[in-house]
């Protein structure tokens, strides 16, 4: 018994130290003091960054984000980009946001300062100061950390885009110089574009924030500390394990909700935070149910959520421009006050903003260079946890008979958009914002639904658990996407990848023709000798009038789009027989003939409808005779409209 | 007389002109067949030919309109906007002599066989005026215009505060009521300026305009409740078509006939409510 007592004690130590095991390897790791100074839309802060050189090679400088510098002036990248507006909210030319440097050093050594300089490696934009290098005194060789120690002061823009106030509101993201990513022997550090997000390593954070004490903050990670200040300022202390990015919020019209969530089955257990405006309070319970979803679908989908929080922050009225924005352990959300139960917005919002902290928190791709892997993988999970619990036809929207589905919402983005660009490419180099995230997000995510009905539920399933399992953490690339999709697939899938992710042409195979014509007597001359009159057909009077008819059928199949796709088509003729065949779309068209005393119905290519990135549905099929109440009936709705609307106008 | 007197005499008088409203209804089916036939074209050819259309006569399917909508490349959208349009410019066109026409018809009292002559002369006679009247009244319309703007800039300055949302979706609700009583009102002015030029058979339109902002102004309780009561009438109409429509499913042929049947007693029952606009209009300034 006695000897028993180490071995259970050694593997209690050995359980416990797994379990608090952290699960990433922190590289950048951050003690931040921040201390917000509300009437001048200010933090000052502090922060101490030790930096893990993890590479093969010494790094002889250092390179940071100074993100707020792209709301400095009119000129820099991002308000080049934009035109200064962000999803239809513009920048105020009274409020300008920055970030200053007031001093950077290496903790108990050299004064880092004079060497500082910005760079502008994306577009040489001498206006853009959003990315900052320091040189260091003397390389640091692989597996060294430095520590390195930074004053500065973040003055925050009236928000339109992800960060800064508005009132007394304030979303303060992307708010402190945060290092770059030292990757395959070189700094990836981008400028701040207008369609561009992040990029870090991941490490621990532990913040110290000041706030005066009548706001209610949030923020990443867990809180473990909450002092009273005699000024009249609280500090609250947050520490997170295992997060690449740290965001907080204070307001004094937050109500805060805290519920604690629970999934037995994976192992989940994590404290809701909900901080919803005041204004919004009837729409808690909204909020709540779709983060329950969110949480229940992405921890049975891909792995259970590890976090000990989760933090929704609902923006303020006016603040809009906060809303819709992933951090990890953090998301804003979005409503307003009038948000008709069936308009399924804030609940569309929370699930894909909650689905970032797997892809772009958990799965730490590059949003920069290849944005498809958290936003496009995300929308795929979106779309299907939309359609799993508000129904697949109306998970968009359900409201005064109208229906609609992500499916359908994702699908007329696609469709509207113009093909001047692949799904993959810089952030910063599609001809259009609009263009950005039709690709990044619908169009991926619709590559990934088109890819799960091509494999079966079952393999797609494996693979996303699969991706996530093996880079969770960790900086994956599309290619390492494709290789873990073809590894569980076990098929040959570059086809497939090479044409969605890097052609921005379409899908689109069609029925083109559709005809059953019956195979009537011959008529003309038949047979006979080379010279000399042709005897009629002889057997032609011969047949009796009551033989059965003979019909020659053709189903013609196109294909209109560029990409190639192996199709199924079904074709039913009126004696109910069904006849598959499988084409494999190469050819711009194929006839299917067939000599039957039955007459074709119907043709239809892609019948299992696995094809959803196909920009024409409506070609899909072709029937023998037109559905003509349908069609009338259509248009007479139209008519009555359009009579409705003129007598309006006009009497 | 009061106002429920002239609304119930407009209401008479519009009933027993069946033929004029039946010549409202057909100039309105007219004009909204085009884009009939123009959709039937559209969404034939679209997806007219394929499977997809099969359920439509059971229930609307938006997936399907929305493969419609984005076929050709969002063309559709563009050519429905422009057909929609079109219709919108020739009916307005049309409705200035429909004004014509049912003005002189209750002016003269004209009934039996000489009602079409009687309509058509009207429409004739006083097409040029109310035309200009058109032209003209585009001075209220910015008038208005300067109204709206001018109070909303007044709102807009005073509840700026971000906080503020349930008083901004308020004030949102105000702004919508507010530019649809300026519409309205416009229109109500509009009436009693035809009614005053075609009750004299006066020239001078620009005079008469002013003397209907001026009725208005005078009479603001009497010309407005008559509008709204009569706007009432209206809104019920509307709603009794709606739970009608919607009371049995339209997926047979015979079904389908008799939903566009009741539309068209809607639609007509526009035309009826414009006729007993007018009768009731013209009894409170004495001209019908």
């Amino acid at each position: 018994m006695r000897r028993s007592v180490p071995v259970f004690a050694a593997i209690f130590l050995l359980m416990t130290s797994a379990l608090f095991a952290a699960l990433s390897r922190p590289i950048a790791s951050y003690n931040i003091k921040a201390r917000l100074i509300p009437d001048e839309k200010k933090v000052a802060g502090s922060e101490v960054l030790t930096w893990l050189n993890d590479s093969d090679l010494p790094v002889s400088e250092l390179r940071f984000h100074l993100y707020l510098n792209a709301f400095k002036n009119s000129r820099t990248t991002f308000m080049k980009e934009s035109g200064g507006s962000s999803r239809g909210f513009k920048a105020d030319k009274d409020n300008w946001g920055f970030m200053t440097v007031e001093r950077i050093r290496i903790q108990d050594g050299n004064d880092l300062t004079p060497s500082l300089v910005f760079l502008q490696s994306d577009d040489g934009n001498a206006d853009d100061q959003t990315v900052m290098k320091v040189d260091l005194p003397a390389p640091l060789p692989p597996g060294e950390k430095i520590v390195v120690a930074i004053e500065f002061t973040s003055k925050l823009p009236k928000v339109f885009a992800r960060s800064g106030f508005s009132g007394d509101f304030f979303m303060v993201g992307q708010w402190f110089p945060k290092i770059g990513v030292f990757q395959s022997g070189a700094w990836n550090c981008h400028q701040y574009h207008a369609s561009s997000e992040f990029f870090a390593d991941y490490g621990t954070y532990h913040v110290e924030l000041t706030a005066p004490e009548k706001f209610v903050v949030g923020a990443t990670g867990k809180r473990t500390g909450e002092t009273k200040n005699a000024d009249g300022t609280k500090t609250y202390v947050y520490d997170q394990e295992d997060v690449h990015d740290f965001a907080w919020t204070a307001c004094p019209d937050f109500v805060e909700f805290r519920e604690t969530y629970v999934l037995a089955e994976s192992g989940v257990k994590t404290e809701m935070i909900l901080l919803v405006h005041r204004s919004h309070v009837k729409q808690k319970d909204r909020y709540s149910q779709a983060l329950r979803n969110g949480l229940e679908f992405y921890s049975q989908s891909y792995g259970p959520y590890p976090y000990e929080t989760i933090t929704l922050v609902d923006p303020a009225p006016g603040a809009m421009g906060a809303g819709g924005m992933e951090y990890p352990t953090l998301f804003t959300a979005g409503t307003t006050v009038w948000m008709p139960r069936g308009v399924r917005f804030p609940e569309m919002v929370t699930i894909h903003e909650f689905g970032h902290g797997y892809w772009y928190g958990m799965v730490g791709s590059n949003e920069f260079e290849e944005a498809w892997l958290d936003e496009g993988i995300n929308t795929y999970s979106e779309i299907k946890a939309m359609s799993k619990y508000y129904g697949e036809d109306r998970s968009m929207i359900d409201f005064a008979g109208l229906k609609i589905g992500s499916v359908a919402y994702n699908r007329m983005s696609v469709i509207g958009s113009g093909r001047f660009d692949p799904i993959l490419k810089n952030a910063w180099d599609y001809i259009s914002g609009g263009s950005y995230s039709a690709n990044v997000y619908a169009k991926a995510g619709l590559m990934l639904l088109t890819l799960e009905k091509w494999l079966g539920e079952e393999v797609m399933s494996r693979l996303m658990k699969t991706y996530f399992e093996r880079w969770k953490f960790r900086h994956p690339t599309s290619k390492d996407f494709v290789q873990v999709a073809e590894e569980v697939s076990g098929k040959d899938l570059g086809w497939f990848f090479s044409q969605v992710l890097h052609s921005p042409d379409r899908l689109d195979y069609a029925v083109s023709g559709l005809k059953a014509e019956e195979i009537a007597a011959g008529e003309g001359l038949f047979g006979g000798r080379s010279n000399g009159p042709l005897p009629k057909d002889s057997n032609a009077e011969k047949r009796p009038e009551s033989v059965i008819k003979a019909y020659r059928n053709e189903v013609t199949v196109a294909r209109y789009g560029e990409w190639i796709f192996p199709q199924e088509v079904l074709i039913v003729f009126d004696d109910g027989e069904k006849v598959r065949e499988n084409w494999d779309g190469r050819d711009r068209w194929k006839r299917f003939v067939y000599q039957k005393t039955a007459k074709v119905v119907s043709a239809e290519v892609d019948p299992g409808h696995k094809m959803v990135l196909d920009a024409n549905y409506g070609n899909n099929s072709r029937v023998l005779e037109l559905k003509r109440p349908a069609i009338v009936k259509a248009a007479l709705g139209f008519m009555a409209w359009v009579q409705g609307f003129l007598s309006l106008i006009s009497f | 007389m009061s106002v429920i007197q002239c609304a119930a005499k407009g209401i008479r008088e519009s009933t027993a002109r069946p033929k004029m409203v039946v010549l409202l209804w057909a100039f309105n089916l007219m004009v909204a067949g085009l884009c009939y036939f123009v959709f039937l074209r559209m969404f034939g050819g679209a997806v007219g030919t394929s499977a997809l259309v099969k359920e439509m006569a059971h229930k609307a399917d938006m997936n399907v309109v929305v493969e419609f909508l984005t076929s050709g490349g969002g063309g559709v959208v563009t050519e429905l906007l422009f057909v929609v349009l079109g219709a919108s410019v020739l009916y307005t066109l049309l409705a200035i002599f429909l004004h014509g026409g049912i003005l002189q018809t209750l002016i003269q009292k004209g009934g039996g066989w000489r009602f079409v002559e009687t309509f058509f002369a009207g429409g004739g006679r006083f097409y040029g005026r109310f035309f200009r009247l058109e032209i003209y009244s585009l001075g209220l319309w910015m008038a208005a215009g300067l109204v709206f703007v001018l109070i909303n800039s007044v709102i807009n300055f005073n509840y700026h505060d971000s906080a503020g949302e349930q008083t901004m979706f308020v004030l949102t609700i105000i702004k919508i009521v507010l530019a649809l009583f300026l519409v309205f009102l416009i229109k109500m002015i509009m009436d009693y300026a035809r009614i005053l030029i075609a009750g004299r058979d006066s020239r001078e339109v620009l005079r008469s305009l002013f003397e209907a902002v001026r009725l208005v102004l005078k009479k603001p309780g009497t010309t407005l409740a008559l509008y709204y009561l009569l706007g009432l009438v209206g809104w019920a109409s509307f709603l009794i078509y709606r739970v009608l429509d919607s009371a049995f499913p339209q997926t047979s042929t015979a079904t389908i006939a008799i939903g566009f049947l009741l539309a068209q007693v809607f639609i007509a029952s526009r035309g009826w409510l414009k006729v007993a606009y007018q009768a009731a209009q013209g009894r409170v300034i004495g001209l019908i």
